[in-house]
């Protein structure tokens, strides 16, 4: 917004950009996108947002968002995940989110199926607040667990809980194409009712004879396959697992007897894994100060509790942005890249990636890496 | 009995409280953030974004009851009071937008929401000085320094005599020209009030040290012109050249009335800020978004080392004693720092928190 926008090497840019560059003449400092939004928030070009236009419970805390994503989306590949701005008690968090529905829906929309973790707020917040109506800040479809296009392979899944999505996505894309080849999948949850996605699962296993379901209850005791994932489980639900390319998705404790089992039968090369990356590191203990990263300059430094990562950066040879350095006047302000640091004023713990930091008035709590 | 250095009749025991009081006052606010306020800013930036498009369309909407159309609503008085409401709307808009988001915006005073869209390092605000210089000149110079003499560039603003320290010269005689001119073209001179260009009028550096920063205040005086003086009026223009061939009625006039009209809204938030600014400045009262977030460096000195490394608060300034920036800045607040002490005590301002 500060700066005059650079164009974007190769390429001409489209009529509208064009156009969009002259009205911002009418529209500066901000940008004709600023009152486009006011008319439809589907139209800005300055962030992307998605309008809910249906929420279902699936289960009794899991809940599938379908969105209508703005102007400038992408559609994505079967097993993408897509960032989400979720305000919560007017603060703007970002959690990302596996799409579980298929590129090829016919509406344009995209689902993303939420489930209320214990002791999650902002999971709770989207399963029991979001509703119809709202618009929520979301960015465009990303990362690489996603089935190859041409290649003709035989999937076998193995997912848990909520990992479910990207599994479902591909399933539904593969049937929409009319393409499913041979596939196998081992589904793992607490309860029977407790399957996200159960009653879809079910359909599908039972009209398609190529879609061979597995749904595992890992805490029923009177059911047969109350097992955890093990080997001897492997072989006996899909016996030729060796040959066949697998998508992993779950919790870490699952993903961790994957690759443990993979690496002992020597295929590794044929998993693929998607795990969920967890937004906080855990507060250290006895926060007494760590290693201080700062990632752009290829800095490392030691910074003790009580010590301001700017004179840390300082006393490290760097000459980072700073004015007041007491915490007034923000010019200092950067962003944690990842792990804790403390606010010396409050005593507050920042420990979310992606948190503004104060380098002035914050000191390392355990080690943490800074864009600086 | 005095029992510390600070220009004050307090015991220690008293200021610790006086520390406490602010504490428990920031504690309230920032317990109090939430869902609330979020709500609030986002109807306010709705709100001003809705009343200044359509302050403009006004303004347009007006030029077709020039009398030179000839039909039957087509009046003088009709067309001026429409005028006369759009030019309103948009300086309003203008006065929404400097004082109660972007000033507060770039106080980081929002940040807390984590917001990408309402942050102060990404902000920018309708008027002439760019954000991240304006955040210079006021977050770190004006409420570091806040009324020190020849620290604080708001204290005259370097072009008026506030207070009898300030050596007087014959070039003071003009000082209610120079405050009338201020005031009409405020957005000019906060655009020009930098540090840099005031120590370059005093020979502290060349010409050649402030260029990029000229460059870049340029750029936004250019933007904010093109806008208000260019953009809109020409737009107008434009259409009224085809029009002219059966109204009678010259398009050079079309973008006179609405480059005029947006004068008048400039104007009108000058006049605005400037008196707010005057308000503000010359009361012994306490803004509580500046003194309220930097009081736990004074209750809480060992939870904070930043003020005892800060080099700025030793400076050895003529006329500044050492003494906390907290003590600073509300004296600062009482009056224009005397050398010793000031006329409004403490306990006075304790009692205006």
């Amino acid at each position: 917004m500060r700066q005059p926008t650079q164009p974007v090497p190769g390429g001409s840019p489209s009529i509208w950009s064009r156009l969009s560059t002259l009205t911002d003449y009418f529209a500066w400092p901000l940008r004709t996108s600023h009152y486009l939004e006011l008319v439809n928030p589907l139209w800005t070009t300055h962030k992307m947002q998605a309008r809910v236009v249906k929420v279902w419970d699936e289960t009794r805390d899991a809940r599938t968002l379908t969105l209508r994503p703005g102007l400038n989306w992408r559609g994505h590949r079967a097993g993408q995940h897509v960032r989400v701005g979720i305000p919560a008690n007017g603060k703007h968090y970002t959690r990302t989110y596996t799409i579980s529905s298929a590129p090829q829906r016919y509406d344009d929309c995209f689902t993303i199926t939420v489930k209320a973790i214990d002791k999650a707020t902002i999971s709770h917040h989207i399963v029991r607040n979001i509703k119809v109506g709202d618009y929520l800040p979301i960015g465009l479809p990303q990362g690489d667990f996603y089935l190859p296009d041409a290649q003709h392979i035989h999937p076998l899944f193995i997912t848990a809980g909520s990992g479910i999505t990207p599994a479902f996505s591909m399933v539904n894309s593969l049937i929409a194409q009319e393409r499913l080849p041979d596939t196998c999948h081992l589904h793992y949850a607490p309860h029977e009712f407790d399957v996200v996605l159960g009653k879809q699962l079910r359909e599908m296993a039972a009209q398609y004879d190529r879609y061979h379901l597995h749904l595992l209850y890992t805490r029923e005791e009177n059911h047969p396959g109350n097992a955890r994932f093990s080997a001897a489980q492997l072989d006996a639900l899909c016996p030729d697992w060796k040959e066949r390319d697998v998508y992993a998705c779950g919790p870490p404790s699952l993903l961790e007897a994957v690759e443990q089992c993979f690496e002992q039968a020597g295929c590794s090369r044929n998993l693929h894994i998607e795990r969920f990356r967890a937004p906080f590191t855990e507060i250290p203990a006895d926060a007494v100060g760590g290693k201080v990263r700062f990632a752009q300059s290829g800095v490392d430094a030691e910074g003790d509790s009580d010590t301001p990562l700017l004179k840390v950066a300082e006393e490290a040879g760097m000459n980072p942005p700073h004015g007041c350095r007491m915490g007034i006047c923000h010019t200092c302000n950067t962003t944690l890249v990842s792990g804790c640091v403390r606010d010396l004023r409050t005593g507050e713990v920042l420990n979310e990636a992606g948190s503004i930091v104060q380098t002035c008035i914050c000191a390392a709590a355990g080690d943490c890496e800074l864009d600086l | 009995m005095r029992t510390h250095q600070y220009p004050v009749d307090l015991t220690d025991e008293q200021i610790e409280e006086f520390g406490r009081e602010l504490d428990a006052i920031r504690d309230e606010v920032f317990d109090d953030r939430g869902e609330r306020d979020r709500a609030y800013i986002l109807k306010v930036i709705k709100t001003q974004r809705t009343l200044a498009v359509s302050a403009r369309f006004v303004i347009y909407a007006s030029l077709f009851f020039l009398p030179a159309w000839g039909h039957a609503l087509a009046l003088w008085p009709i067309m001026l009071s429409l005028l006369g409401l759009g030019t309103f709307m948009l300086g309003i808009a203008k006065i929404l937008e400097n004082m109660e988001i972007a000033h507060n915006v770039l106080h980081a005073q929002w940040d807390w929401m984590k917001d990408p869209e309402i942050q102060s390092n990404t902000w920018e605000w309708d008027t002439m000085s760019p954000s991240d210089r304006w955040m210079h000149s006021h977050n770190v110079v004006h409420h570091t320094w806040t009324n020190v003499l020849e620290k604080d560039l708001d204290v005259g603003y370097g072009i008026m005599r506030v207070t009898p320290m300030q050596p007087w010269k014959p070039a003071y005689l003009l000082q209610p020209v120079y405050f009338i001119l201020l005031m009409l073209l405020f957005e000019e001179g906060v655009a020009l009030h930098e540090q840099a260009i005031d120590d370059h009028l005093k020979g502290k550096n060349t010409f050649s040290d402030f260029k990029p920063l000229l460059k870049r205040i340029g750029y936004k005086i250019w933007r904010q012109v093109a806008k208000d003086y260019i953009a809109w009026p020409l737009a107008a223009a434009l259409v009224a050249i085809p029009i002219s061939f059966y109204v009678p009625f010259s398009p050079l006039a079309v973008f006179g009335i609405v480059a005029g009209a947006n004068a008048v809204a400039n104007l009108i938030r000058n006049r605005w800020r400037r008196s707010t600014i005057n308000a503000v400045k010359t009361r012994p009262a306490l803004p509580c978004s500046a003194i309220v977030m930097p009081v736990t460096f004074h209750s809480h000195p060992h939870r904070c080392p930043a003020p005892e490394s800060s080099t700025l608060l030793k400076s050895g300034w003529p006329g500044v004693p050492e003494q906390p920036w907290i003590f600073r800045v509300t004296l600062g607040f009482c009056s224009i720092f005397r050398r010793q002490c000031c006329p409004f005590r403490i306990p006075i301002m304790a009692a205006h928190v």
